[in-house]
C-alpha cells in the first residue's frame, strides 16, 4: 500500500472509532444522566428497559427516529433544517484536535492517538467553540416563535460573554507551556513536585481552572447556566419548536459538548494521560495511559451531572454579572500574574 | 490533492460571495458571508498559515458574524427584505467598482509577477508574535488605539439612544 493511501486508511479508521466512541458515550451520559438524577433527588430513574436500565437510550434512540418530522408554519424552512446541523458538527468536529493517550503500534505501524494536526490545536478548539452559537442563535431564530427567540437571543450573549474568559484561562495554560499544541501542554504536567504532587496545572493554574470550568458549563448551557433553554420562563428555548431527529442532533451536539469540555479540563489541568507513577512501554503504556486519561475525563462528566442536580439556575443578570465582573477579572488576573511567575520554557 | 481543495475552496468561495450580493433577506445574505469566511479559512490553511486560518474563524465567524446576526435578530428586517431593490447609479457604482477591483487583483498578479505564496516563509504563531512585538510595534498599537475608539465611541452612541 502506498505511504498516501494507508495515511488516508488510518485517518478514516481514526475517525470512525472516535466518532463511534463519542456517540457511544453520549448514548451512555444520557443513561448516567437520568441514573444520577434519581440517584441524588432518592428515585429510581428509568430501570424498566434491560438490565438497570441500560437499553434506555437504544430506546430513545428508536422513538427520535420514527416520530414524525415537523417543520412549524411560521418557520423558516431552510435555516431551521441547518441549525441542529449547525449545532452538532462543531461539537463533535472538535475531537480530531485531542489527543487521547501515548502513540501505539499496530502491524508495526506507530498510530497517533489523534486524528488531525497538532500544532495549532488550541487554536482549533476556540475557533469551533466559537462555530458552536450559530446552531443556537439560528435555531431560535428559525423557529418563527416568540420563546425560542428569546432563548436564540439570551445565548449568544451569554456564549460571547463567557467566551472571553475561558480563552483568557486558556492562554494561561499556553503561556506556562509556550505551544498551543496538546501534546506539549500535557507532557509538560508529567512526573511529580516532590516526588508525590503530580505536575498538573490545577495547582499552579487553580484560578484558570476554575474559571476555566465554570465556563466550560456555560458554554455547554449546562445548569447552573442552562439559561438558553431554561423551562420555567421559556418552554425549552431555543429547541422548544424541534422534534424527532433534529432535537436529537441538538441533545447529541449538547453532549458531545460536554465530553469535549471534559476531556480539554483533563488535557489542560489535569495532566491528560500522565500518572504521577511511571507506566510500562509499548502497547501497554498506551492502554494504561488511554485509561487514566478516559477515567479522568469520566470524573468530569460526572461532575457535569452532579452540579445540575445539585444547583438552582441563575438569573439572567446574575449570569452576566458573573461573567463580566468576577470571572473575566479573574482570568486577566490570572493571565497576568502567569506571565509574571512563568518563566519561557520553564514549568 | 491540495490543487484539487484549492479549486474546490476558492470556487465556493466566489459562490458564497454571489450568495452575499444576490440574496435579498439579510440573514441569508450574512450566512453566505460565513461561508465565505469559511472557505478563505480553508485556502490559508492550504498555503500553511495555519494561525491565520484559525484567527480568521475565531474573529470574522466566531465574533463579528455573530454580532451581524444578533442584530439582524433585533432588526427583524423582514419588510426591509421585501422593498430592498437598488437604484440604478447604486447597481451601475457597484459594477464600476467590481470592475475596477478585478483589474486591479488580475493586473497586480500579471504585472509584478508576485511569487506563489506556497513559496513564501510559514509563518509560525512564534515568528507572527516576535515581528508584532518588534518591526511591526508601532502600526500594531496603532490599531489597537483605534479599536479603543471605535468602541468607546459605539458606546456613546448606543448611550444616546436609550435616553
Amino acid at each position: 500500500m502506498s505511504p498516501l493511501l494507508l495515511t488516508l486508511a488510518i485517518t478514516v479508521a481514526k475517525i470512525a472509532v472516535v466518532l463511534g466512541g463519542v456517540l457511544g458515550m453520549v448514548a451512555l451520559m444520557s443513561w448516567v444522566e437520568r441514573r444520577g438524577a434519581g440517584l441524588i433527588q432518592d428515585r429510581p430513574g428509568p430501570n424498566r428497559v434491560g438490565p438497570f436500565g441500560l437499553l434506555q437510550p437504544v430506546a430513545d434512540g428508536l422513538k427520535f427516529l420514527f416520530k414524525e418530522e415537523v417543520i412549524p408554519a411560521k418557520a423558516d424552512k431552510w435555516i431551521y433544517l441547518l441549525a441542529p446541523l449547525l449545532t452538532f458538527v462543531p461539537a463533535v468536529a472538535t475531537f480530531a484536535v485531542l489527543p487521547m493517550g501515548t502513540p501505539f503500534t499496530v502491524l508495526g505501524t506507530v498510530v497517533e492517538p489523534l486524528i488531525g494536526p497538532s500544532s495549532i490545536g488550541v487554536l482549533y478548539v476556540l475557533a469551533l467553540s466559537g462555530l458552536s452559537v450559530y446552531g443556537i442563535v439560528l435555531a431560535g431564530f428559525a423557529s418563527g416563535s416568540k420563546y425560542p427567540l428569546i432563548g436564540g437571543l439570551r445565548s449568544t450573549a451569554q456564549l460571547v460573554a463567557y467566551e472571553i474568559p475561558m480563552t483568557l484561562a486558556l492562554f494561561s495554560v499556553v503561556y506556562a507551556s509556550q505551544s498551543l499544541d496538546f501534546t506539549v501542554i500535557v507532557d509538560h504536567q508529567a512526573g511529580a513536585w516532590f516526588g508525590f504532587i503530580p505536575r498538573w496545572y490545577v495547582f499552579p493554574q487553580i484560578v484558570g481552572f476554575f474559571v476555566f470550568w465554570v465556563t466550560a458549563l456555560a458554554e455547554c448551557n449546562r445548569v447552573p447556566f442552562d439559561l438558553p433553554e431554561a423551562e420555567a420562563e421559556l418552554v425549552a428555548g431555543f429547541h422548544t419548536e424541534y422534534s424527532a431527529m433534529k432535537f436529537a442532533l441538538f441533545f447529541l451536539g449538547e453532549y458531545a459538548h460536554m465530553i469535549a469540555a471534559s476531556s480539554l479540563i483533563t488535557l489542560l489541568y489535569f495532566g491528560g494521560w500522565h500518572l504521577p507513577f511511571a507506566v510500562p512501554a509499548g502497547n501497554l503504556g498506551a492502554l494504561v495511559a488511554f485509561a487514566a486519561f478516559a477515567a479522568k475525563t469520566g470524573f468530569f462528566l460526572w461532575l457535569f451531572v452532579w452540579v445540575r442536580w445539585t444547583l438552582p439556575r441563575y438569573r439572567y443578570d446574575q449570569l452576566m454579572r458573573l461573567g463580566w465582573t468576577v470571572l473575566l477579572p479573574l482570568a486577566f488576573l490570572n493571565l497576568v500574574i502567569t506571565v509574571l511567575v512563568c518563566r519561557p520554557g520553564v514549568n | 490533492m491540495t490543487t484539487a481543495l484549492f479549486l474546490a475552496f476558492a470556487g465556493l468561495a466566489l459562490l458564497f460571495g454571489l450568495l452575499v450580493a444576490a440574496l435579498k433577506h439579510p440573514l441569508y445574505a450574512a450566512l453566505s458571508l460565513v461561508g465565505v469566511i469559511g472557505c478563505l479559512s480553508v485556502l490559508f490553511y492550504l498555503l500553511g498559515a495555519t494561525f491565520l486560518a484559525m484567527v480568521q474563524l475565531i474573529v470574522y465567524a466566531g465574533a463579528t458574524l455573530v454580532l451581524f446576526l444578533f442584530v439582524i435578530m433585533l432588526l427583524d428586517l423582514r419588510g426591509e427584505a421585501r422593498q430592498a431593490e437598488a437604484h440604478p447609479v447604486q447597481k451601475g457604482m457597484a459594477l464600476v467598482l467590481f470592475a475596477a477591483f478585478l483589474c486591479a487583483g488580475v493586473g497586480t498578479v500579471l504585472v509584478q509577477k508576485l511569487p506563489l505564496a506556497t513559496k513564501l516563509v510559514k509563518p509560525g504563531v512564534a515568528d507572527l508574535g516576535r515581528l508584532l512585538f518588534t518591526r511591526y510595534l508601532l502600526p500594531f498599537e496603532a490599531v489597537t488605539l483605534l479599536l479603543l475608539a471605535a468602541a468607546v465611541g459605539a458606546f456613546l452612541l448606543a448611550r444616546k439612544e436609550w435616553k
